[in-house]
């Protein structure tokens, strides 16, 4: 395992919250977004118990690296994200009984987000405790925050609050659709669309000046 | 065997000790779990009776449990019956709160609904639920109208949800029929 | 004959009313990475179907008849729900596999990498907890045997309506080859608002059964 390749416990941080973002980059765990973002308290209460998860798998698994035998790994990441995930419920249950119930069956849907999972194989079971932390931190915070974003679009534009409370004046006309299946495909498309319309940019702008920089015309007139 | 073993050692234990840590953390919370979901049933009951602060559980055999509502001074004020049927877009549970003799309606929560958002969902809202509060429980079934209501066992419709509505009262006028005569009977002990 | 109706309600239900991946959004990460191809998402969803009434059945059985508390062993083993229900369907995937490969080679080759891919496909799984969280329709203590039956329907009705879903969404795709797709919007952009179409398509069912 060659770690000079990997980022370190920084890099992982900041790399999880835009450029490697699990939904809009990564296009992961699309499953919950779409569920719990029909108003921002579910979106944090999932982002919260995200984090929990994740911090608690990435943990579990970067300290049992050494010993992961190749065929039963899948099965040991599976086991420790189903236990933290049933203590995360557990707690929500407890201490946040109407968040667990608007949340339904979406909390112990974490066990299979492809999120973890992944985080599981591609960090954890490769670097250490520290940078395995801060990666969950940064994936988690990369999570609440398209969450968050498309959690407000929906609530505000569906319901004229945010969080519960009023924000756009109530002659405003609902567009009731923003809290139905509809209307969560469609923010997260047009959301996703437009982080896509960004990059494409990004990369035409770094193109064109690669080609000033060298003296040559730019190879193509895309213009974004 | 030992080869078994060897390749396993790292799952079993593991299972264990998950195993422990979660039937630790199930203890610990399960007094609270427990005691959230009799408050969230209470609070829905104490919602549609007026003056009651204590809630005891009934048990009427086949025909389902209700609620017995009592105020502070341990006084008999009115019944809770749980009632539950489709709506438009799902399942609607309610709570109705009745008098202690079952003849008047005191009122009724809607405890889960998955309606249309912005339409059928306002059943919920305060100011349609209100129109439950004082009508009788005995004689004609409540009634969704569209226009003003204009007897007594009229209830007017949301605007542009009169399906959700209308599934409300089903549900409110099947339980009745169903539960009423016995608890009439019942509020004599 | 009254059952016969109820089956066939909730079977509708599962599979239309409240379909799985325009109401539940469930099992679209799998699919939005996999393809665009017609037959592969017959594949999947064949696949999936198999998966959850296995699943669905062994869940049901595991979870009322020993986990909860109601059950006749009425030990409260109801914490290790989850940990159980992914378990049984990892192994159900792989028993599925084994026998599919030993018994039906062109069946194995159909369905190629689907079968290790789909243990994390959120519909299966999210059947599994749907029948637990319905428990006035499901569980034994609620109607007894009948549950499993009801169980397995549920399942596979569901399974059917996830691929009558992605079966839509991949033949919109494939005439979308011969569209000009902005930019920004080819790949996951374009899926979701035509996913979005075909969920305000199935709003049209609303209403019609539980």
């Amino acid at each position: 395992m060659n770690d000079m390749n990997l980022p370190g416990a920084g890099g992982r941080f900041i790399r999880g919250i835009l450029d490697d973002n699990p939904i809009f980059r990564q296009m992961l765990g699309m499953c919950p977004t779409l569920a719990v973002t029909a108003g921002v308290d579910t979106a944090l209460a999932m982002s919260g118990a995200v984090l929990f998860v994740l911090v608690g798998s990435n943990l579990a698994v970067s300290l049992l690296r050494k010993q992961l035998v190749p065929h039963l790994r899948i099965l040991i990441y599976t086991l420790l994200i189903a236990v933290f995930v049933t203590i995360a419920d557990i707690l929500l249950k407890a201490h946040l009984p109407d968040l667990s119930r608007a949340l339904g069956p979406y909390v112990p849907l974490i066990i299979v987000n492809c999120i973890i999972i992944g985080r599981a194989e591609v960090v954890a079971a490769r670097q250490g405790l520290w940078p395995s932390f801060t990666d969950a931190v940064g994936q988690s915070l990369g999570f609440a925050l398209a969450l968050l974003v498309l959690a407000s679009v929906r609530e505000i534009l569906g319901a004229g609050k945010w969080l519960g409370i009023q924000v756009l004046p109530s002659a405003f006309p609902t567009w009731g659709i923003m809290l139905l299946p509809p209307g969560a495909f469609i923010s997260l498309g047009i959301l996703v669309s437009i982080v896509v319309w960004f990059d494409l940019r990004q990369a035409a702008r770094a193109r064109q000046a690669r080609h000033a920089a060298v003296g040559a015309e730019p190879a193509s007139q895309e213009v974004p | 065997m030992s080869n078994f073993v060897k390749e396993s050692w790292l799952m079993i234990l593991v299972s264990v000790l998950s195993g422990l840590a979660v039937a630790g953390v199930y203890r610990a919370e399960k007094p609270r779990i427990d005691r959230n979901a009799m408050e969230y049933l209470n609070r829905a009951v104490l919602a549609v009776v007026p003056g009651g602060t204590t809630v005891e559980p009934v048990d009427l055999g086949d025909l389902g449990k209700v609620y017995r509502v009592r105020d502070a001074s341990g006084r008999f004020v009115g019944w809770g019956v749980p009632a539950q049927g489709p709506g438009f877009q799902g399942m609607i549970r309610l709570v109705i709160g009745l008098d202690p003799t079952a003849k008047t309606i005191t009122g009724i929560t809607v405890v889960e609904q998955s309606e249309t958002p912005g339409l059928g969902s306002n059943i919920t809202r305060d100011e349609w639920r209100s129109q439950f509060a004082g009508k009788a429980a005995v004689g004609e079934p409540l009634e969704v109208v569209k226009g003003a209501p204009s007897k007594p066992y009229h209830i007017h419709a949301i605007t542009a949800a009169t399906i959700s509505s209308k599934a409300v009262v089903s549900i409110a006028n099947k339980e009745l029929a169903r539960i009423r005569e016995r608890l009439a009977k019942e509020a004599g002990l | 004959m009254d059952t016969l109706v109820e089956l066939l309600m909730l079977a509708v239900a599962a599979a239309v009313v409240n379909n799985f991946v325009f109401t539940y959004f469930l099992g679209i990460c799998s699919y939005l990475g996999v393809s665009k191809r017609v037959d592969m998402a017959v594949g999947m969803g064949m696949a999936v179907t198999f998966v959850m009434a296995i699943a669905g059945m062994l869940t049901w059985a595991l979870n009322n008849l020993v986990l909860l508390p109601s059950s006749p062993l009425g030990l409260d083993l109801s914490f290790v729900r989850y940990i159980v229900f992914i378990f049984v369907i990892a192994g159900a995937v792989q028993l599925v596999e084994m026998y599919i490969r030993k018994f039906h080679p062109p069946l194995y080759k159909a369905f190629g990498i689907f079968l290790p891919l789909i243990t994390t496909n959120c519909a299966i799984l999210g059947a599994c907890l749907l029948v637990d969280l319905q428990s006035d329709r499901f569980s034994w203590a609620a109607v007894g045997m009948m549950g499993m039956t009801k169980a397995v329907v549920y399942n596979v009705a569901a399974g059917l309506g996830y691929t009558i879903a992605i079966v839509l969404m991949a033949t919109i795709r494939e005439e979308l080859e011969f569209a000009d797709v902005p930019k920004p919007l080819q790949g996951a952009g374009i899926t979701l608002l035509i996913a979005a179409i075909l969920a305000m398509a199935f709003q049209g069912f609303a209403g019609m059964a539980g």
